[in-house]
C-alpha cells in the first residue's frame, strides 16, 4: 500500500504536467490559473480511481493528499514564480540583450513599474482579488488561491 | 495515519527551528541560506521514528514535498525580496479606493530592480561592466531554461 500511495502521487503529478502543458498551449494566457485547476481536476480523478482500485479507500484519501500537496507546490513555487517573479523576467531581458549587455535605461524602457503594476492589476481583476469600478482599484472581500501565494510570502517576511 | 501526522510535527518543528536560527543569526548580520541544512536535520531524525510505523515511505515523501514547498517559498523571499504583489494587495487592503496612477506612485523602479540586481549579480547569473548588465555562462543557461519553460507553456512575457 505504501508504494502504492507514492507511486500513484508521482506519477499522477508526472501526468498532471503533460495534462497541463497540453491544456495551456490551446488555452488563452490568461485563463492559466483556470487551465491548472481543469488538469488537476482531471488528474487528481485518475489518481483517486487507480489508488481505490489498487489498495482500497484509505490509499486513495492518502494518495490524492499527497498528490495534492505536490501540485499546490508546483503552482506556488514553480508556476506561479515563472509568472510573476521580477527577477526572472530581469535575467531573461539581459540575457536577450547578447553580448554587449544592456544599460539600466535601457532595460527601463522594456521592464519598469508600469509594466509591473499594471500586469498585476490586470491578473488580480482577473481572478477577483482586486475590484475596479469608476477606474478605481479596491482590495476584494475575499482571499482567492490566486492570491495566496503573495500573502504566504508576505508572511513568511514578516517571520523571518 | 501517525506516521503521516509524524511528518506534520517534524516538519512544523524544522520550520520553527530554522526561523529562530536565521532570526537569531540575523541579528548578528549574519544571513546564509546554511540554515536549510535544519531540514535535514529533521528528515534524520523522521527516518528512524518512521520505519516501524505503517507507511514509513509515504511519511518521508509527506515530509520532502513540505519542506520542498516550503523552501521554494523561503528562497523566493531570500532572493526576491519584498513582493510587488504582496505589497499592492497590502496597499489597497489598507487604503481607500485608489487610482492606477496613485497606485503606481507608491512603487519606485530602484525599489523594485536595485536589490534584485545586485543579488544576481552577487549570485554570479550576471556581471556589470562599463555600465551595462550581461548575462554570465550560468544566467544564460538559467534564462534559457526559464524561456524554454514558458515557451511550451505557449507563455508571452512574465513578471
Amino acid at each position: 500500500m505504501d508504494g502504492w500511495i507514492v507511486g500513484l502521487a508521482i506519477g499522477g503529478f508526472a501526468l498532471f504536467i503533460v495534462v497541463h502543458v497540453a491544456l495551456c498551449r490551446v488555452a488563452p494566457h490568461h485563463q492559466a490559473v483556470r487551465t491548472f485547476f481543469v488538469a488537476l481536476a482531471v488528474t487528481s480523478t485518475l489518481v483517486v480511481a487507480l489508488a481505490w482500485r489498487a489498495a482500497g479507500w484509505e490509499a486513495a484519501v492518502i494518495s490524492w493528499l499527497l498528490f495534492t500537496l505536490i501540485n499546490c507546490s508546483y503552482f506556488m513555487g514553480i508556476f506561479g514564480l515563472m509568472a510573476t517573479s521580477v527577477r526572472i523576467r530581469l535575467l531573461i531581458e539581459i540575457a536577450r540583450a547578447g553580448g554587449n549587455g544592456i544599460t539600466m535605461n535601457q532595460l527601463l524602457k522594456r521592464y519598469n513599474r508600469e509594466v509591473i503594476v499594471r500586469q498585476r492589476l490586470a491578473r488580480f481583476v482577473a481572478s477577483g482579488d482586486i475590484i475596479v469600478t469608476g477606474g478605481r482599484y479596491r482590495a476584494g472581500g475575499v482571499v482567492t488561491f490566486f492570491a495566496l501565494p503573495a500573502l504566504i510570502l508576505a508572511t513568511l517576511k514578516r517571520l523571518i | 495515519m501517525y506516521s503521516l501526522l509524524l511528518s506534520f510535527i517534524v516538519f512544523t518543528g524544522a520550520v520553527c527551528v530554522h526561523i529562530v536560527i536565521h532570526r537569531v543569526l540575523a541579528r548578528w548580520g549574519i544571513v546564509t541560506l546554511k540554515t536549510i541544512i535544519v531540514y535535514g536535520l529533521g528528515l534524520v531524525v523522521l527516518v528512524p521514528i518512521a520505519r516501524p510505523l505503517p507507511l514509513p515511505l509515504t511519511a518521508i515523501t509527506l515530509y520532502s514535498a513540505l519542506v520542498a514547498a516550503y523552501l521554494l517559498f523561503f528562497l523566493s523571499v531570500y532572493f526576491e525580496g519584498e513582493s510587488p504583489s504582496a505589497k499592492l494587495l497590502a496597499i489597497l487592503k489598507a487604503n481607500k479606493p485608489l487610482a492606477y496612477r496613485q497606485i503606481l506612485a507608491q512603487f519606485t523602479n530602484s525599489e523594485l530592480f536595485a536589490t534584485r540586481l545586485r543579488r544576481l549579480v552577487d549570485g554570479g547569473f550576471l556581471s556589470y561592466r562599463a555600465r551595462a548588465f550581461r548575462a554570465t555562462q550560468k544566467g544564460l543557461l538559467l534564462a534559457r531554461a526559464f524561456e524554454f519553460y514558458r515557451s511550451i507553456l505557449g507563455w508571452d512575457e512574465g513578471g
